[in-house]
C-alpha cells in the first residue's frame, strides 16, 4: 500500500439513526486516516457499534459515508456491504462453522486468487499450520486471530474490529491487544476499533474519538484525550478525576488546591487527577487524610478538605498515610471547565 | 482506573433491534408459496357462502354427525391424555430401569397410522381373526364407537407423552422439593405443585389430540363410526352435487381453526422458553411392587400398540401365503409412495424456506399472520384439504386435476408448517453475523445464502424433510380423493383392501409401509436422544 499520510480512508458525516425512542447516532462525524489506529470509545449503548455497522453497510442511516473517496451512502446511494471492501471482525469473531480455518480464511478471495494468500495471512497472525482445523478446535485467542486473518485476506481498505478484546480472559487480553498492534502495524492496515474499555483504547491507538450519546464529543490522541479532555464528563470517563467548584476571577480560578489559570468568569469547574495531588506533612495542614488504599507500586489516599470536599491523590508507596493524619494538599495541574446549567 | 471494563460483552446490538434481514425477495418469495397453500379453503369457504349449500343435510343428520364427533373427540382426549401422562410420567420421574428404552417405546406408536390401527383391531377380532385363529374364541370386531375409540387413543397417546414429557422436565424440582420440605406426601405434592404446573402442557397435549381425532378419516371409515370426515367422504363420492361435501368441510375446517387458535394461546401464555432446567432432579424410587405395576403398564401398553399390530400383520400375512392368496404385487405400490414422499419432502422444504426466514428473523405483524395461517393450513383435516383443493382446480386450474403435480401442490401446503418448523429452529440458532461477515467479505446475498445459511441450516433442512416424507408416505384422506386416476400408494391399499376384506393384502402393505417409514424415524429420534 503506497501511504500518503493526509489521505482519508473514511469519512463519515452527520449520520444519524434511531430506534425508535433510543437515539444510536446523532449528527455523527468521523475521519480516519489512511495507516492509522482509531479507536471509538464510549460507554455500551453510546452508539459505537452502530456506527462500525453503519460505515461497514450492515445497517444503513441518514448522512454520508465515502471509503476512499468513494461515495458508499448518501441520500440515493446504498452500496451494498460486499462491495466496500471494510474487513470485519465481529466480537463474537462469527467463523463459520462447518469450515476449516483455512476456508474461512479463503472465503472472501476472489476466484484466480493465488491460493498461497492463505498461508500468507495465517502467517501473519502466527496460526501457520492450524489451517486443517475446524474454528471450535481453537482457543479464544486463537478465533480472534482467524477472524483478523479473514478480514485481513481480501486486503480490504480497511479492518474495523467490534470489541475485538471482550471474549478473552483479562490475563490474555494485553498480550493478544499487544499482537494485535504489531499485526496491524507490520500489515501497514488502516484500522477502527470499538471498546468500551479506556486503557486498551489509550494503548493501542493513534487517534480516539470518544463518544457520547450518539456523537463524537472529542477526537485526539491518547495523551491529549487524558490531559486536555474537552468537558468533565471525558475527564472522568477515561479515568479517576475529582471535581472541586469555585469561580474564575481575574484571569484565576482558586481553589485549596491551588491557584489555576483560566480565561472563565463565574462558576467553574475544577477537575484534577489524583497523580496530580500531592501531599506533604510538616507544611501548614489544610485536609484531614480520610481512608487509603495500598496498591504496592502506589497508593490512593483519600483527604477531607475543609467543607468536606474529598479529593484523591495516587502517590508513591513511601511514606505510608493513615487516617486522621493532617496533611498538606496541592496540585500541580488541573483542567478548569465552566459550569453548565 | 476507575471504570472497570466489564467482563460481559457489551454493545449495542444486543438492546437494539437488528437490521431486516429480510429483503423484498424473501417476501415475494413466501406469497408464491403460501398461495397455493392457503387459497384453496378460503375459496371454499367463499363458494359455500355465496353459491349455497347445495342438497341440504338434514338437520338431524347434522346433529348425529356432531354429537358424533364431538363424544369421540372428548373420549379420546381424556384416555389418550390420561395414558400419555403417566408414560410421561414414569418415564422422565421415576427411577424405573431402562427409562430411555421405555421412552422410546411409549413414543414408536406414533409411526403407526390410525388406520393400521384399525386393520389391527379388526384383524385380531371377528371369525377369522388372530382371537380366534388361536384361542378359537370369537370377539366381535368392536365396529362403531368402542372401536374407533380404542384405536384412536392408543395410537394418539404418544402425541400427548410427547407433549407433557417436556413439560415434566421444565418443573423446577425446588418446587417440589419445598412442598415436600413443608410437609406435604408425594400425592399432595403431585396435585397441589406438580399438576398445576403441568396444566398449559396437558391442555396443550389435549388439545393436539382433539385435533387428531375431529381430523381422522382412517380409524372412523374402517371402524365404520360417523363423524363428520367420514360423512365428508360418503358425500363427496356418492353424490354429483359436491356442495353437502364442502359445506361439512367448511364447518369442520372451522373447528379446527378454533382448537389450533386456543392451543397456541395456552402454548403463548404457558412461555415454554423460559422454563429452563435449573438442576438435575433426583429420580423418586419406586418400591418394588410400584416398578411391577409401572413395568406392567408400560408392558402391557407397548404389547397392544407395538408387539400386537406386528403380530395381526404377520398372522394375516402368512395365513394368506400358506392358504395361496394373491398377496399381490407391491412394488409399484412401494415405488409410488417413496417417489411421492420423496418430492413432496423436498418441495417442501424449498417452499418453507422464505417463510421460514420472514417468520423468524422480526416479530411483526405481517411474519405473524405468515405464521399464523402455515399453522392453521397444516391443522386442518386433510380430508378437507382435498375437497378444497379440488373445488379450486375445477374452478381455476382445470388441466391441474387429477395429476399428480395438484397432489404435489396439496401436500406442499399441508405439510409446509412441519418443515418450516425445524428449519426456523435451525435459522434462530445461526449466528446473524456470520451472514454479516460473508457480506463483508465480498459475497451478494445470494452467495451467503448458498454458502453460509444453508449449509448451517442443513440440520433443519434435514430434519424437516425427514418429518414430511413420513407424513406424506402415511397420509390417506387427501391422496384419496386427489390422486390420479390408478395412482395406488400403500395407504391406499392398506385402507382399500382392508375396507374389502382382503386382510392379507392390507397385512403385506401395511409392513411394506411400516419399514420404509420406520427407517427415517429411527434415524431421527436417536439424533434427538443424543442430544
Amino acid at each position: 500500500m503506497t501511504s500518503a499520510p493526509d489521505r482519508l480512508t473514511i469519512r463519515a458525516r452527520g449520520l444519524t439513526k434511531t430506534y425508535g425512542d433510543v437515539v444510536a447516532l446523532d449528527r455523527f462525524n468521523l475521519d480516519v486516516w489512511e495507516g492509522s489506529l482509531l479507536t471509538l470509545l464510549g460507554p455500551s449503548g453510546c452508539g459505537k457499534t452502530t456506527a462500525l455497522r453503519v460505515i461497514a453497510g450492515f445497517e444503513t442511516a441518514e448522512g454520508s459515508v465515502e471509503i476512499r473517496g468513494r461515495r458508499v451512502l448518501g441520500p440515493d446511494t446504498f452500496v451494498p456491504p460486499e462491495q466496500r471492501r471494510v474487513g470485519m471482525v465481529f466480537q463474537d469473531y462469527a467463523l463459520f462453522p462447518h469450515m476449516t480455518v483455512a476456508r474461512n480464511v479463503a472465503y472472501g478471495l476472489r476466484r484466480g486468487t493465488d491460493p498461497r494468500r492463505v498461508g500468507e495471512v495465517l502467517e501473519l497472525v502466527g496460526l501457520t499450520g492450524l489451517g486443517e482445523r475446524m474454528p471450535n478446535e481453537l482457543s479464544g485467542g486463537q478465533q480472534q486471530r482467524v477472524a483478523l486473518a479473514r478480514a485481513m485476506a481480501p486486503s480490504p481498505d480497511v479492518i474495523m474490529l467490534d470489541e475485538p478484546f471482550s471474549n478473552l480472559d483479562a490475563n490474555l487480553r494485553d498480550r493478544v491487544r499487544r499482537e494485535l498492534k504489531v499485526i496491524l502495524t507490520e500489515a501497514r492496515t488502516t484500522a477502527v476499533l470499538v471498546t468500551h474499555d479506556q486503557e486498551e483504547a489509550l494503548a493501542t491507538s493513534d487517534l480516539v474519538a470518544v463518544m457520547y450519546q450518539g456523537r463524537v464529543v472529542q477526537f485526539d490522541t491518547p495523551s491529549r484525550l487524558y490531559t486536555a479532555p474537552a468537558d468533565p464528563w471525558v475527564a472522568e470517563f477515561l479515568g479517576d478525576a475529582d471535581f472541586l467548584r469555585t469561580t474564575g476571577h481575574r484571569g484565576y480560578a482558586d481553589t485549596l488546591l491551588g491557584r489555576f489559570k483560566t480565561d472563565l468568569r463565574g462558576p467553574v469547574l475544577v477537575v484534577v487527577r489524583p497523580e496530580d495531588v500531592q501531599l506533604s506533612i510538616g507544611e501548614t495542614p489544610n485536609a484531614v487524610v480520610a481512608h487509603t488504599e495500598f496498591f504496592g507500586h502506589d497508593q490512593l489516599v483519600t483527604v477531607a478538605l475543609p467543607g468536606g470536599t474529598r479529593v484523591r491523590s495516587r502517590i508513591g508507596p513511601r511514606p505510608r498515610y493513615e487516617p486522621g493524619d493532617n496533611v498538606r494538599v496541592r496540585a500541580l495541574h488541573a483542567r478548569v471547565f465552566p459550569v453548565r446549567s | 482506573m476507575t471504570v472497570a471494563p466489564t467482563t460481559a460483552p457489551t454493545g449495542v446490538t444486543s438492546s437494539v433491534p437488528r437490521r431486516d434481514r429480510t429483503g423484498w425477495g424473501w417476501w415475494a418469495a413466501t406469497l408464491v408459496v403460501l398461495i397455493p397453500a392457503v387459497l384453496p379453503p378460503i375459496a371454499l369457504a367463499g363458494q359455500v357462502v355465496i353459491g349455497g349449500t347445495g342438497v341440504s343435510i338434514p338437520v338431524g343428520r347434522l346433529v348425529e354427525l356432531f354429537v358424533g364427533t364431538l363424544a369421540l373427540t372428548v373420549a379420546v382426549t381424556a384416555s389418550a391424555l390420561g395414558i400419555g401422562t403417566a408414560t410421561a410420567w414414569i418415564t422422565t420421574r421415576t427411577d424405573l430401569p431402562g427409562r430411555r428404552v421405555w421412552m422410546l417405546l411409549a413414543a414408536l406408536p406414533l409411526v403407526i397410522p390410525s388406520y393400521m390401527a384399525a386393520l389391527t383391531i379388526i384383524g385380531a377380532t371377528g371369525p377369522g381373526g388372530l382371537v380366534s385363529g388361536w384361542l378359537g374364541v370369537v370377539v366381535p370386531t368392536p365396529y362403531g364407537f368402542v372401536g374407533a375409540w380404542l384405536a384412536l387413543s392408543l395410537f394418539l397417546a404418544p402425541m400427548a407423552h410427547l407433549i407433557v414429557a417436556p413439560g415434566l422436565r421444565a418443573i423446577d424440582p425446588a418446587t417440589e422439593e419445598a412442598a415436600t420440605g413443608l410437609g406435604a406426601g408425594r400425592s399432595r405434592v403431585f396435585r397441589t405443585v406438580t399438576l398445576p404446573q403441568l396444566r398449559p402442557a396437558l391442555v396443550s397435549a389435549g388439545l393436539m389430540v382433539g385435533l387428531y381425532t375431529i381430523s381422522d378419516f382412517g380409524a372412523v371409515s374402517l371402524l365404520r363410526f360417523d363423524t363428520f370426515t367420514r360423512a365428508i367422504y360418503t358425500l363427496y363420492s356418492g353424490q354429483i352435487d359436491r356442495r353437502p361435501a364442502a359445506t361439512l368441510s367448511v364447518v369442520l375446517m372451522v373447528f379446527a381453526i378454533i382448537i389450533l387458535l386456543v392451543e397456541r394461546r395456552t402454548r403463548s401464555r404457558a412461555g415454554y422458553e423460559t422454563a429452563s432446567t435449573k438442576r438435575a432432579r433426583a429420580p423418586i424410587a419406586l418400591t418394588s411392587r410400584q416398578r411391577l405395576l409401572a413395568f406392567g403398564f408400560l408392558g402391557s401398553y407397548a404389547a397392544v400398540t407395538l408387539a400386537l399390530p406386528l403380530t395381526v400383520l404377520g398372522y394375516w400375512l402368512l395365513r394368506g401365503i400358506g392358504a395361496g392368496a394373491d398377496v399381490g404385487q407391491l412394488w409399484d405400490e412401494i415405488g409410488r409412495s417413496i417417489g411421492v414422499s420423496i418430492g413432496a419432502a423436498l418441495l417442501t422444504v424449498v417452499a418453507c424456506y422464505p417463510v421460514a426466514m420472514v417468520t423468524t428473523w422480526r416479530r411483526r405483524r405481517l411474519s405473524a399472520a405468515v405464521d399464523t395461517s402455515v399453522w392453521a393450513v397444516y391443522s386442518l383435516p386433510h380430508i378437507t384439504v382435498g375437497v378444497a383443493v379440488i373445488a379450486f382446480a375445477l374452478r381455476f386450474t382445470r388441466p391441474l386435476y387429477q395429476t399428480l403435480g395438484l397432489l404435489l401442490v396439496a401436500y406442499v401446503g399441508m405439510f409446509m408448517a412441519q418443515a418450516a418448523s425445524p428449519v426456523q429452529d435451525s435459522l434462530r440458532r445461526a449466528n446473524p453475523d456470520l451472514e454479516d461477515a460473508s457480506r463483508g467479505l465480498g459475497r451478494g446475498p445470494l452467495q451467503t445464502l448458498a454458502r453460509v445459511t444453508v449449509p448451517l441450516t442443513s440440520p433443519g433442512i434435514v430434519a424437516g424433510a425427514t418429518l414430511v416424507f413420513i407424513s406424506v408416505i402415511k397420509e390417506l384422506p387427501a391422496t384419496l380423493l386427489l390422486r390420479p386416476t390408478g395412482f395406488e400408494t400403500l395407504a391406499i391399499r392398506i385402507w382399500s383392501s382392508t375396507g374389502e376384506g382382503f386382510y392379507t393384502r392390507a397385512s403385506a402393505a401395511s409392513l411394506a409401509l411400516l419399514t420404509v417409514s420406520i427407517v427415517p424415524l429411527l434415524v431421527m429420534t436417536r439424533r434427538d436422544l443424543s442430544t
